[in-house]
């Protein structure tokens, strides 16, 4: 078949490679003259599955609210007007009860587990490198109540199945050396060994 | 579907794969398709490593900040907030001062702040965290969007079980939620009849 691909960030390009391994013909089409110069190019660079869940969780609009009213705050919402993204805000708010959350994680987690399967394949074949290393995650709590909140994504990262390890200070330091200087920052970490990192915006510049 | 208007003229295709991120939507509304994607704008800074003893060997998640802080190669990535602003690209210096706070709090003189790179880019969110990736109403248009802050996790699978769904072959996992079809039915217009479609208006 001809396929046309809209789009040429990391999901498009990686879109179009599989169409052409499946034997079609692809054009990939972008207002950029590039691949992934827009969201890809300077993204986290985490591939994370054992982190792959919804943001719409039990208790995060009571979160949101206290967010707004910190200097440094992860979620900043602007007051808006638009219908569509109203909407949008709406549909989120009702994805935030637990039966909810556990069904859209379940979905994430499916996809993202296939899908780091999938990269080591594709590593493998094009050998192309991005600064990748697979040494994993270590999220990283600084007070005791962000251990214990920690606690119920321990209980879905065991049903799920997913490799964890829960580390006390010392072993957050021996994961990463370099907190060495900020032990007194730091409160336990939960380590997902699984987990990879990467520069997406290398990756496919060169295999592009 | 019938083609893509381009500035190149128009483009056909047997199928077609929406890719656009949170460009997305605007794309496909003309056709009476309703894509739950909004752009949530999140900031990067990248910054030289200057003492690598001090720098994280992968990534560390600061779960205050919610920052990702992530060692590539003599650089350190430390990315993340969310602020739901429509479309808006400005560089906002409050939030580099957070991912400054953040990486400067827990790797302190392991990079060179003042010489790091302040970007922002739009992650095509859902309102139920799953991208949208599969069928439409409409027999030759796929979607492959909506990722998130995932789309780097999740690209390889997606592009993997799409490939599979369009070549008439069945995908290696279980789909169930992945495509539109799970926001309900589309305003108007089920699956359009042969020979009848409607241009692109793309």
């Amino acid at each position: 078949m001809r396929i046309i691909v809209l789009g040429a960030g990391v999901i498009g390009v990686t879109q179009a490679w599989y169409l052409a391994r499946a034997g079609h013909e692809v054009t990939v089409i972008d207002r950029q003259p590039g691949p992934a110069l827009e969201t890809s190019f300077a993204n986290a660079g985490e591939i994370s599955p054992g982190y792959s869940a919804p943001w719409a969780a039990p208790g995060i609009p009571l979160k949101a609210l206290k967010w707004a009213f910190q200097r440094h705050a992860p979620l900043v919402l602007h007051p808006t007007l638009n219908p569509g993204r109203l909407r949008w805000l709406a549909e989120m708010l009702s994805n935030c009860t637990t039966p909810a959350y556990a069904r859209n994680k379940s979905r994430m987690v499916r996809l993202a587990e296939y899908s780091r399967d999938c990269l080591t394949d594709l590593r493998g074949v094009t050998g192309v490198a991005f600064d990748e290393r697979q040494q994993g995650t270590l999220q990283l709590f600084r007070s005791d109540k962000q251990v214990a909140a920690a606690e119920k994504d321990i209980a879905v990262l065991r049903a799920d199945g997913v490799p964890f390890e829960v580390l006390d200070r010392a072993g957050c330091i021996a994961a990463e050396p370099g907190l060495a200087g900020a032990a007194d920052r730091i409160a336990g970490g939960l380590r997902l060994p699984g987990d990879e990192t990467g520069d997406c915006f290398k990756f496919y510049q060169r295999a592009g | 579907m019938t083609g893509v208007e381009t500035t190149e003229g128009p483009l056909t295709a047997d199928a077609y794969v929406l890719a656009l991120g949170s460009v997305s939507p605007q794309l496909v509304a003309s056709l009476g398709l309703r894509l739950p994607v909004e752009p949530v704008k999140g900031y990067s800074i990248t910054v030289p490593i200057v003492d690598a003893a001090r720098a994280p060997v992968s990534t560390v998640m600061d779960e205050t900040y919610k920052v990702a802080i992530t060692r590539l190669g003599d650089r350190i990535r430390v990315g993340g907030l969310a602020e739901i602003a429509g479309f808006d690209l400005s560089l906002n210096p409050r939030r580099r001062a957070t991912l400054e706070k953040s990486v400067g709090d827990l790797f302190s003189g392991a990079g060179d702040l003042a010489g790091a790179s302040f970007w922002t880019g739009l992650r095509p969110m859902t309102p139920d965290g799953t991208p949208i990736v599969g069928a439409t109403p409409l027999a030759n248009l796929w979607t492959n969007t909506g990722h998130g802050t995932l789309g780097w996790t999740m690209a390889a699978g997606s592009a993997a079980v799409l490939a599979d769904q369009i070549s008439g072959r069945a995908p290696q996992i279980d789909t169930e939620g992945f495509a539109m079809a799970r926001y309900g039915k589309p305003a108007r217009a089920h699956r359009a009849p042969q020979g009848g479609l409607r241009p692109a208006a793309a």
